[in-house]
């Protein structure tokens, strides 16, 4: 298995919004309940706390109702509105306190669920007190979108005694074909700078399709004038231009450039002192092919703190994958989190290379709380 | 991989570069509009202007009604007297405010005395309909601005009035909400924070107009050809938050169903306003073109529901039914303009249809409630697609259509649906090499920079077809010099008006497809149909124009009848073609 050893990585901003969903103790595949409230009075339930996440199907069947219900001692609370992290829109509770949520079940997603508003709530047609009020808006429930997983074996590391390989499988629906992390899109990417070759800071470059639709747009340039777009690789003539405020440069009438295919590139531009023309050959713009690309697709990883190590491969097209993890951190069997990953690799990865420690954040709304089958028979147990 | 390589017969000129003459072509007595109070270039008026009139009759949303019909029933103006139209007063946009860009495909609002214009870059004007004072400007800020400045995508078309407010989607994914009386921002809300990851960089943007209906305005998405994951969704009016627990998407989500194998995202936005039936409260849109266009091998299958028109519940977004127009479509044959909803004579009885017209260059009729073929993909226009080989094959119709996002009109007089075309062909060449390249890293595999850009070779026009809908037949279809790129907007006294890229505005007697009326305004390139309405019992017309210098006509009867000097047609880049 190939080791990757000097991975440069560039996170999306997309993906930097909730990277910060990590626990500071490790989350027990076991510890799982769907109403989380420390008041054992107050009852959030849902029918399903997690859901087989299920393919896309024209026939919309992939959005499914999830049935709950709010109680305080066991009785029912009326009119009180459940919001999910999830869900777009806050639904209220029945009379019987139950409420039903439409979940999109192809999407992995782990949802909190909790209560918005009391403001037109009652318990046996009274309005609550605020003691009421109060119990009732600590509780929460979780309901997760996940592929479930399997724990296929686990033996000791040969590499180094005081860790265990787990071996371990993300189990798809039957005809699913899941999309685990690979090369989805290309960069365009390098610096603009002024004719006295100083960088130019945010300026943003486009390159639109000259004959036909679609278009690409590039992050600000930065201090160093660097700027990418992360893009489709189809071999075509587009027109490349750099705006600035709102000043456009452009290519000189009637010339387009020529993208390449399946490769990132880099394209350094140096606009012109005067006018809005930029000359279209080297120096002034230079062009070459460049390594890396943007991957995206499902990863596993363990819901430990970030602080505690291990490396994860990533999933082959049967979703096997194996992490390697100190056997102290395996006994307290920590569950697993599924997410869907973009990240610029400078390296070339496939399925089943190792990724290194940190290389596999959830997001905030990524399900963390995947419990795993595993058949504990002695034979297992003398790895760990 | 198969690959092909598209080469579109016509120049493709940015709006910037597609200047005609039309500068110099003043219109003596076409009245300026003064502006109101306190304005000024950079600043929205603050202080309201006044409105004419006292009783109205509204053209009061993106179709005329939710059903997209675009039939008024106002009747003052006829066959007989059309010929006394003239303009009553325009606007040049840019004279207004010099940061108004080039193009514009607006299709005007008329609520209570006022007519709602966006502009390229998305400004609002609000006029006074009967005289065109403003009352109001919005614009955004220069910041906002900046980050589509970018000439080519910058297209709107138009807004929603609803619960005393103005809707509009900004190129940079934001749902704008104005005062409907004084244009003051009320707020304005990014698309990404419903639905993740719905940002420029990411090939997203908005052109539609919105639609207001029941409490909500339901949007959709533009970008089907930068492969994003087209979707309709839901927000509540009041606050603008999400209206529907999830958004429709019209594409697997990348990685599962048709899009399993593929490295791309789907496509299929939803490029124009939704036909909304308030019997049923089922909603009607037109799903665009999959991605990548021109490929087809990472995407097997059907293709659902791109090259659609879908119903859903418009309280929940649920799925009603859908019916694909195109299946694996390999030419770029969107569904792009809005349904319409008709209650017509079909076989000699009365059915509640829906019908659209794609840019594969086929009509279609389905039953309302079921979704049940009516009348199955009518041509009306050259078709002939054949697979392409890596010599090139000419395919009829072009990328631009067939029907483009321009409307079509409906008659219940004669029961026919007027449909706007386009007759402009495109050679598509496939590549050579089968090779499909998997991995990243082939440096030097293929040579680029820039090079010279393909030339003009072919000479488009546009076409009229009469559809009759009792007999799914064509009962006439008129050539005109242009393609029709703006669509219609009919009266009760059956007349039919357009605009044309070269400026003009005509008037056609929809039961003989006679055109009976033409005006050349000193406007360019008109790709939007007007709206119709009426100020204390007087009927006015409000078209916009784009090209290098938007403007906006307001006709009626006894209007200023002098001509501009007759324009030369425009067309737009690619991206404004939807």
């Amino acid at each position: 298995m190939w080791y990757l050893q000097r991975l440069s990585i560039l996170i999306m901003t997309v993906c930097l919004a909730g990277c910060a969903g990590m626990p500071s103790k490790p989350v027990s595949s076991e510890a799982r309940a769907s109403s989380q409230a420390a008041d054992h009075g107050v009852q959030l339930t849902v029918d399903s706390s997690s859901l087989r996440l299920k393919q896309w199907k024209s026939d919309g069947s992939h959005m499914t109702s999830v049935h709950g219900r709010l109680l305080l001692d066991n009785q029912p609370v009326a009119g009180a509105t459940v919001h999910t992290s999830q869900s777009q829109i806050d639904v209220p509770t029945g009379k019987d306190g139950s409420f039903t949520l439409t979940v999109d079940q192809s999407l992995l997603a782990e949802t909190k669920i909790s209560i918005a508003s009391l403001k037109d709530a009652t318990v046996s047609g009274k309005h609550l007190t605020p003691e009421m009020s109060k119990r009732l808006l600590t509780a929460s429930a979780m309901l997760s979108v996940n592929y479930p997983i399997e724990v296929l074996k686990v033996e000791d590391d040969p590499e180094d005694a005081s860790k265990v390989q787990v071996h371990g499988r993300v189990i798809a629906g039957s005809g699913d074909v899941v999309s685990y992390f690979q090369v989805d899109k290309y960069r365009m990417g390098g610096v603009v700078k002024d004719a006295n070759g100083r960088p130019v800071e945010n300026a943003v470059v486009w390159f639109d399709r000259d004959q036909g639709e679609g278009f690409g747009k590039s992050t600000p340039t930065d201090q160093d004038g660097r700027y990418s777009i992360f893009y489709w690789p189809e071999d075509e003539e587009t027109n490349l231009s750099v705006t600035i405020g709102t000043k456009r440069y452009t290519l000189p009438e009637g010339r387009v450039f020529k993208m390449p295919e399946n490769t990132s590139v880099e394209i350094d531009i140096t606009l012109p002192e005067e006018g809005t023309v930029i000359t279209d050959h080297p120096p002034y713009l230079v062009s070459r092919t460049s390594s890396g690309a943007m991957y995206t697709g499902v990863l596993v990883g363990l819901s430990l703190p970030k602080d505690v190590p291990y490396s994860v491969t990533i999933p082959n097209k049967r979703g096997e994958f194996t992490v390697t993890v100190a056997k102290k951190v395996w006994k307290q069997r920590p569950a697993f989190f599924e997410t869907r990953m973009s990240k610029f690799v400078e390296g070339r990865l496939t399925w089943g290379d190792t990724l290194p420690a940190g290389f596999v954040q959830p997001a905030a709304e990524d399900p963390k709380h995947i419990p795993f089958k595993y058949d504990e028979r002695p034979a297992h147990s003398t790895a760990i | 991989m198969r690959k092909t390589h598209v080469m579109i017969g016509a120049a493709l000129l940015s709006t910037s570069l597609a200047l005609s003459g039309c500068n110099t072509n003043k219109n003596n007595n076409a009245a300026t509009p003064a502006p109101a109070q306190n304005t000024n270039e950079n600043k929205p008026s603050t202080t309201p202007g006044k409105v004419t009139g006292t009783s109205f009759k509204n053209f009061g949303t993106y179709g005329f009604d939710l059903k997209n019909t675009r039939h008024v029933p106002y009747k003052e103006v006829t066959a007989a007297n059309v010929k006394d139209l003239g303009v009553i007063w325009s606007a040049d946009l840019k004279e207004l405010d010099k940061d108004v860009k080039n193009g514009n495909q607006c299709y005007p609002v008329f609520v209570d005395g006022i007519v709602y214009i966006t502009t390229a870059g998305n400004q609002v004007f609000a006029f006074d309909g009967a005289t065109g004072s403003q009352i109001w400007h919005w614009k955004p800020s220069a910041e906002q601005a900046a980050t589509f400045s970018k000439s080519g995508i910058i297209a709107n078309r138009g807004v929603a009035v609803g619960e005393g407010k103005v809707f509009m989607l900004t190129v940079d994914n934001q749902i704008v909400s104005l005062d409907q009386k004084t244009g003051k921002l009320i707020k304005m809300v990014p698309i990404s924070e419903s639905i993740k990851g719905v940002t420029l960089e990411n090939g997203y943007y908005e052109t539609t107009a919105p639609v207001y209906y029941k409490g909500n305005i339901y949007i959709g998405s533009s970008g089907g050809d930068n492969g994003i994951r087209g979707f309709v969704n839901a927000y509540k009016a009041s606050d603008l938050s999400p209206a529907w627990a999830s958004p429709f998407y019209t594409v697997p989500p990348k990685g599962q169903d048709w899009l399993a194998n593929s490295k791309f995202q789907g496509g299929g936005a939803v490029w124009n306003p939704p036909a909304i039936d308030e019997e049923t409260g089922i909603m009607y849109f037109a799903v665009g073109n999959p991605a990548p266009d021109f490929y087809g091998e990472s995407r097997p299958g059907d293709n659902p529901h791109t090259d659609s028109v879908v119903a859903v519940d418009a309280a929940t977004g649920k799925l009603i039914w859908a019916k694909q127009e195109i299946s694996h479509d390999l030419w770029d044959y969107d569904a792009a303009a809005s349904p319409m909803i008709l209650n017509a004579t079909v076989k000699g009885k009365q059915q509640k249809i829906v019908v659209q017209g794609g840019k594969s260059g086929q009509w279609y009729a389905w039953d309302a409630k079921t979704g049940a073929v009516v009348w199955d993909g009518v041509p009306f226009a050259k078709i002939d697609h054949p697979k392409p080989t890596p010599e090139g094959v000419t395919v009829y119709p072009g990328v631009l259509g067939g029907e483009n996002y321009a409307p079509e009109t409906y008659d219940p007089a004669t029961n026919y649906v007027l449909i706007p075309g386009v007759e402009q062909g495109a050679v598509i060449k496939s590549a050579k090499s089968q090779t499909e390249a998997s991995t990243p890293d082939m440096p030097g595999a293929a040579a680029f920079g820039t090079t010279t850009s393909a030339p003009a070779n072919d000479v488009p026009f546009g076409t009229i077809t009469a559809m009759d809908v009792n007999t799914g037949k064509k009962a006439y279809q008129i050539k005109t010099k242009d393609p029709m790129r703006g669509g219609f907007t009919s009266t009760t006294t059956g007349l039919a008006f357009y605009g044309e890229l070269d400026g003009k505005i005509n008037a056609l007697d929809i039961k003989n497809g006679k055109v009976i009326w033409t005006f050349q305004t000193t406007g360019s390139s008109i790709q939007a149909a007007p709206a119709i309405f009426v100020v204390d019992d007087k009927q006015y017309m409000a078209f916009t124009s784009g090209g290098p210098k938007p403007k906006v006509f307001v006709f009626g009867l006894g209007g200023d009848k002098t001509q501009g000097k007759a324009g030369t047609a425009e067309d737009t880049n690619a991206h404004q073609k939807k």
